[in-house]
């Protein structure tokens, strides 16, 4: 077995050596096909052993969940079990598959569809329900057809580097870093979600190694440096050595920067920088108050609405948000208000297929078009105001008249409470994220309407420089190095204080150990990051004095090539921890 | 051949436990049993084709059982409807 070398792109720091788990994600399950005679007895072959897998797998279910389930859901269970025995469905399928030639997965779908829309059309409430589990037997069989390992992530039970075509969110929920060490990913971009949440797990992680799951087996050994975007695959004993040398060094200055989870950002000549964490739920809180958060600068609130058949209603939303302003207790957390659209889909949402997801219908215009929707979030986010000290911040504003136009709403769900005496935080913050260009090329304007402005510098270098940052063709323009996003950073910043008002950044950049001494230098006064960059960034800021970063900051403001500012950014870093 | 009219006396209809429980309690046997109910026809056997039929409280429904062991068989589908399914 011989040591291979493979790069890509490193997301999410650290050094892990450890075995292979080869993931394979969904393949497209093409329902179309037709099969030709002669595959006829095959298919039904092929057929029946699916159906008999999935009886399998209920049994194993129902076996499960007589320990913990109570008696009504194993009623369920034991329906599924019956509808994949039932006399009228399987023998159905199969006169598909040979009468009409269809393939297992097409006629599977059709004799399932028929059931489904049957079932719904029942008058009595109990049996349309049961449709739910008509469609659960045929994706079972779909499922065991195209041969995906269902709910496998949360299964791992031993330490591995996961390798997978790709993560998705709901994917990446699954993962327990306790057992995943790290792991690597074919697609995948620097700020893709798998990246962030490989940051906010704390493990690390590269993407963007095309084919490596073809080149691997379960079992291997691989070294993983998420840091250096390498992967080495049966790495040889001498390599193996090396690495856990660096390992071991890093670990050594995880503990040094560990000290530093406990103390305040603030810069050796006492220039104060909130250190804050962005957050998605309420699975990460305790890491972010471990790492030494001193805020919550961003609360992505998508997570209460993903994953789910139906809209979270106002207590539904309101229980999540009181949890996350009952754990921080005195310290702020900014809530983000709902930004959907693009790649983040609603099943419940009908956003109909755009051209252009990102420059479509999202976020606060989606918000702002769907009032209640709107309303209903607002709500929650006040009522639980009365528990913590949150705040409120939209995305996506473009402008000065949507900007109005989000706040009237706001308003209009201030009155709602205030009539029903419900009570909440009558003087709650609301700030708004500076992520579209024209937002930050009219700061000036908006600083006076809001209490906070906070960069979103992932989307802002985005639109301003036209870039994809999932494409790996053109991403390598992306960077927030370029001379433009540099000059927009300051005009926002200059435009804060001129109102008085704080300038925060909850993107990428902010927790990035280079740029921050160009941040300090440019007065971003708050900084909110994965939590598990906190400590480093702490101990950056402690070793900064702001009169050396403020004139790095007018030095980098002159450049015009971005590969001149990511020197300069790389030198200063350097100097600054070699003392 | 028998055949026998009953009342469905379970409180909410005739749904997937009573339906369930019909299966399971003649699926072991020979007889054919069909449930005939508002001109459509059910094969008791089969879960699926018990649940549409759209059989509900307070209704009557046609048994006929067809087979070998139908005495046994109609004694058991007896029982059931005089217990309500256990409901």
């Amino acid at each position: 077995m011989s040591e291979r070398i493979f790069n890509g792109i490193g997301v999410s720091g650290g050094i892990q050596i450890g075995k292979v788990h080869l993931y394979k994600s969904n393949p497209v399950l093409d329902t179309s096909q037709n099969i030709t005679v002669e595959n006829r007895e095959s298919e039904v072959a092929r057929f029946r052993s699916a159906v008999s897998q999935a009886a399998l797998e209920v049994d194993a279910l129902i076996k499960q969940a007589s320990k913990t389930l109570g008696k009504d859901k194993i009623g369920v269970l034991k329906g599924q079990k019956n509808f994949l025995a039932d006399p009228a469905y399987g023998p159905e399928i199969e006169e598909q598959i040979e009468k009409e030639l269809f393939s297992s997965e097409k006629a599977v779908k059709l004799i399932t569809d028929k059931y489904v829309f049957t079932f719904e059309n029942m008058s009595n409430e109990y049996i349309k329900e049961r449709a739910a589990d008509v469609r659960d037997a045929g994706n079972r069989i779909l499922n065991i057809l195209s041969g995906k390992k269902v709910g496998e992530l949360a299964q791992i039970s031993e330490k591995v580097i996961l390798i997978a075509d790709e993560l998705s969110p709901s994917d990446t929920i699954q993962l327990n870093k306790n057992f995943v060490l790290g792991f690597i990913t074919e697609k995948g971009g620097k700020t893709s979600h798998t990246a962030i949440f490989a940051k906010t797990l704390g493990i690390p992680a590269v993407v963007g190694i095309s084919g490596i799951s073809g080149a691997v087996s379960d079992g291997d050994t691989v070294i993983l440096d998420g840091l250096r975007g390498i992967c080495i695959v049966n790495p040889q004993p001498k390599t193996v050595k090396a690495y856990e040398k660096a390992m071991k060094a890093e670990m050594d200055n995880l503990l040094l920067f560990e000290k530093y989870s406990k103390v305040e950002g603030i810069t050796a000549d006492g220039r104060k920088v909130i250190t804050a964490a962005n957050i998605g739920s309420a699975a990460d809180v305790p890491f972010s108050i471990e790492q030494g958060a001193e805020a919550i600068g961003l609360f992505r609130t998508e997570q209460v609405y993903l994953s789910r058949d139906t809209f979270p209603n106002e207590e539904e939303q309101f229980t999540e948000y009181q949890k996350i302003a009952l754990s921080y207790a005195e310290k702020e957390v900014v809530v983000r208000t709902l930004d959907i659209g693009g790649d983040k889909a609603l099943k419940y949402l009908n956003i109909p297929k755009e051209e252009n997801p990102f420059l479509g219908y999202r976020a606060i215009r989606l918000c702002i078009d769907k009032k209640e929707l709107f309303l209903t979030q607002l709500r929650a986010i006040l009522r639980a105001s009365a528990y913590g000290n949150l705040a409120i911040m939209f995305p996506m504003i473009s402008g000065y008249d949507e900007l109005l136009a989000a706040k009237r709403i706001l308003e209009e769900a201030k009155s709602e409470l205030k009539e029903k005496k419900i009570p909440f935080n009558e003087n709650i913050k609301t700030g708004i994220m500076i992520e579209i260009p024209s937002a930050a090329l009219t700061a000036d304007f908006l600083a006076k309407e809001v209490d906070f402005f906070s960069i979103g510098t992932n989307d802002l270098v985005q639109y301003t420089l036209a870039v994809d940052r999932g494409n790996e063709k053109v991403s390598y323009l992306y960077d927030y190095c370029n001379p433009a996003v540099v000059i927009l950073i300051k005009r926002v910043s200059d435009a804060a204080h001129a109102n008085g008002i704080r300038v925060g950044m909850c993107g990428g950049m902010a927790g990035d150990p280079l740029a921050v001494p160009l941040l300090v230098g440019l007065n971003i006064d708050e900084l909110s990051m994965a939590a598990g960059v906190i400590p480093e960034v702490k101990y950056l800021i402690g070793k900064l004095n702001s009169g050396e970063c403020k004139k790095l900051a007018d030095a980098i403001v002159l450049e015009k090539s971005t590969k001149a500012i990511r020197n300069l950014l790389q030198k200063y870093h350097q100097d600054l921890v070699s003392e | 051949m028998l055949s026998k009219e009953f009342m469905v006396n379970s409180e909410y209809g005739f749904h997937l436990r009573p339906a369930q429980i019909l299966m399971e309690s003649i699926t072991p046997f020979e007889s054919k049993v069909i449930l005939k109910f508002n001109g459509k026809e059910a094969n008791a056997k089969s879960l699926l084709n018990l649940m549409t039929l759209g059989l509900d409280n307070g209704q009557s429904v046609t048994v006929v059982v067809d087979g070998p062991d139908e005495n046994e068989v109609m004694k058991i589908i007896d029982k059931l409807f005089e217990d309500g399914f256990d409901e």
